[in-house]
């Protein structure tokens, strides 16, 4: 059996809003493997953020564990989160957030720079990395000089800074169109397969999920169903469970 | 935090490090990185730090300048007196007589001066010192005439005398004519006889007694305004950039870096204010005293020792603004939940 990379058992988040329980997530049990491509589905509201958040050590379950690397998440103290955040997680969101004040280049090298490289180091290695993802032309752009498409790559190859174990993507295709999402998508799957990086994203779209090796559905924060890519007939677009969206 | 006993070793086991700080220098780096781009705000609220500090900077330094002006030039007058009286006992002789002087010139020089004092002169400061002047030529004269040593020595004492008398003359005039000064400017208390010797003090005595009441209250606000003039821009900092916060915690920042940055922008920007603050304080209460005393004797008697001691107060209250105005906002950014943060909509 391949070893678990990230595991929850029993996750429950809920939050107090006056005399009313908000349940976010209401007991999620999932295994994901080492180098593993995941996608997570669900509508809106159904707790896929909430999930993110939980296994990338954001924030902590009201009941349950999540283990990431088989390590309990909730019995670290504030210096091994960060340092798990900087060194095994790495993150990808909707909305790009690259630092807007620094360069791509400064962007990439910035995780580096909390893991302690020295700054020659950091600034070779994230030129690799941005070269890596097709911005080997732009290091020293601005932000507000990169198109969507361009910022998400920013932020993958940012993601790749300290070679994390898992990188943790809630739609990263959600504020692009579909051919720089597929891109990115693709990307994703290049990374996967030649850094041997787990990939766990959230997605809202079945054009997204060629790339996944399962797709974890959930629904009103629970688990519905994990499907295999060997269960999917994706080429015609179509997938099973679409209905029940 | 309790562990068991088990988790600890699987964790020892599986790796998990403890993120390093990071130096001072990344920190300053990266601060000012951030500022050099948000130029533009920076130098808005570094502007109301300018105007607060130059405020105060100007109360302090008028304070001192007013006061160097009535206590110095008394310090002189009785200094002056006291050399008078050792060359009149003949213990001393500070004036060194003039090579070149003709009997000629000197006895022009008189008959003008004297004619001067008794037809067109009206102020009667001029007036003495005009005879005061005609005594010392006199005497001068006296040394040239001299045949014998003996002479020559008598007439050498009587023109150190004179001399001695007109600078006292010269000083007791200026002394006269500055309290007409001060007086105008609403300064209370001064009289044109100097008996005593005006007070010796420290500067924060010299402060808390001659400063106007007036001003105190006014430096007070000022400090005040500086003083949320830095929190609200570390606030709107903060808020601003509330996302960039909550990425820098995913990408690995531990809380003391967030609030090392946000202390050095805030310092950087308080420092800043405060250095032009100062520059532009002095220039300003230096111009308008001048404006009201006269440059000659403001620059005679210019206490270089208060006007430094008001900059590095200044300075200090200046820079502990600054870190204290900080306090609460960068501790603010250190602390929000990165979760919240990313949830809020740009
Ligand atoms: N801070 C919070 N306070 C109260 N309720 C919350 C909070 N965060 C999330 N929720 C609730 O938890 C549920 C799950 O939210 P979550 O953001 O995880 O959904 P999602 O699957 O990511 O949706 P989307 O696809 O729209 O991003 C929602 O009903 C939401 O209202
Ligand atoms: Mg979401």
């Amino acid at each position: 059996m391949p070893d678990s990379i990230v595991r929850t058992r029993e996750v429950k988040r809920f939050y107090e809003m006056g005399d009313t329980k908000v349940h976010a997530l209401r007991g999620v049990n999932l295994e994901v493997y080492a180098g593993e491509y995941i996608s997570i589905m669900g509508p809106s509201g159904s707790g896929k953020t909430t999930l993110f958040n939980m296994i990338g050590g954001l924030d902590k379950p009201s009941e349950g564990k999540v283990y990431i690397d088989e390590v309990d998440v909730a019995q670290l103290d504030a210096y091994e989160l960060a340092w798990l955040r900087c060194r095994k997680i790495g993150y990808i969101f909707q909305t790009f957030n690259i630092i807007p004040v620094m360069t791509a280049l400064e962007n990439v090298t910035l995780p580096m720079t909390f893991a302690g490289l020295t700054s020659d180091e950091a600034r070779n290695k994230g030129a690799e990395l941005l070269d890596k993802v097709g911005l080997g032309d732009r290091l020293n752009h601005k932000p507000f000089e990169l198109s969507g498409g361009q910022q998400q790559r920013v932020a993958i190859a940012r993601s790749m800074a300290n070679d994390p174990a898992v990188i943790l993507a809630d739609e990263p295709t959600g504020n692009l169109d579909l051919n720089t999402g597929q891109e990115i998508i693709e990307l994703l799957k290049e990374m996967n397969e030649t850094a041997k990086v787990t990939i766990i994203t959230a997605t809202n779209d079945m054009k997204m999920l060629s790339a996944s090796d399962r797709i974890v559905w959930i629904r009103d924060g629970r688990v519905d169903r994990i499907e295999k890519r060997s269960d999917l007939d994706i080429d015609e677009g179509k997938i099973g469970g679409v209905e029940d969206l | 935090m309790p562990r068991e006993g088990g988790v600890v070793d699987e964790q020892a086991m599986k790796g998990i490090g403890r993120q390093i700080k990071l130096p001072w220098s990344k920190a300053v780096e990266i601060a000012a990185k951030s500022m050099k781009v948000r130029m533009g705000r920076s130098v808005v609220t570094t502007a109301s730090i300018v105007l607060a500090i130059a405020f105060l900077m100007s109360i302090l330094t008028g304070t001192t300048l007013t006061t160097s002006l009535r206590t110095r030039p008394q310090q002189e007058v009785l200094r002056v007196r006291e050399q008078l009286e050792q060359v009149e006992a003949g213990a001393i002789a500070p004036f060194a007589f003039p090579d070149g002087l003709s009997e000629d010139q000197l006895s022009r020089e008189i008959s003008s001066k004297r004619k001067r004092a008794e037809e067109d002169e009206t102020d009667p400061l001029v007036i003495q010192r005009l005879f005061d002047e005609v005594a010392v030529a006199e005497a001068a004269r006296q040394v040239l005439r001299a045949d014998t040593d003996y002479q020559r020595a008598r007439a050498m004492l009587d023109w150190q005398v004179s001399n001695a008398r007109l600078e006292l003359t010269n000083i007791e005039n200026e002394w006269q004519r500055l309290v007409r000064r001060l007086r105008l400017e609403g300064v209370t208390g001064l009289s044109v006889e100097v008996t005593r010797a005006p007070p010796e003090r420290g500067y924060f005595r010299m402060l808390a007694e001659e400063m106007e009441p007036r001003d105190r209250w006014l430096g007070v606000v000022a400090v005040m305004v500086c003083f949320v003039g830095i929190w609200n821009a570390m606030l709107m900092s903060v808020h601003e950039r509330i996302r960039e916060i909550g990425t820098m915690k995913c990408l690995g920042a531990l809380e003391a870096f967030i609030i090392k940055l946000y202390f050095l922008e805030s310092s950087f920007i308080g420092m800043t204010g405060t250095f032009m603050g100062i520059l532009i304080g002095f220039v300003l209460s230096f111009v308008r005293a001048s404006w009201a005393f006269g440059f000659g004797p403001l620059y005679s008697y210019f206490d270089f020792g208060g006007a430094l001691l008001s900059a590095v107060f200044t300075l200090f209250i200046g820079s502990a603004l600054s870190v204290l105005a900080a306090v609460f906002p960068a501790y603010r950014a250190a602390k929000y939940d990165p979760v919240v943060a990313m949830r809020v909509e740009e």
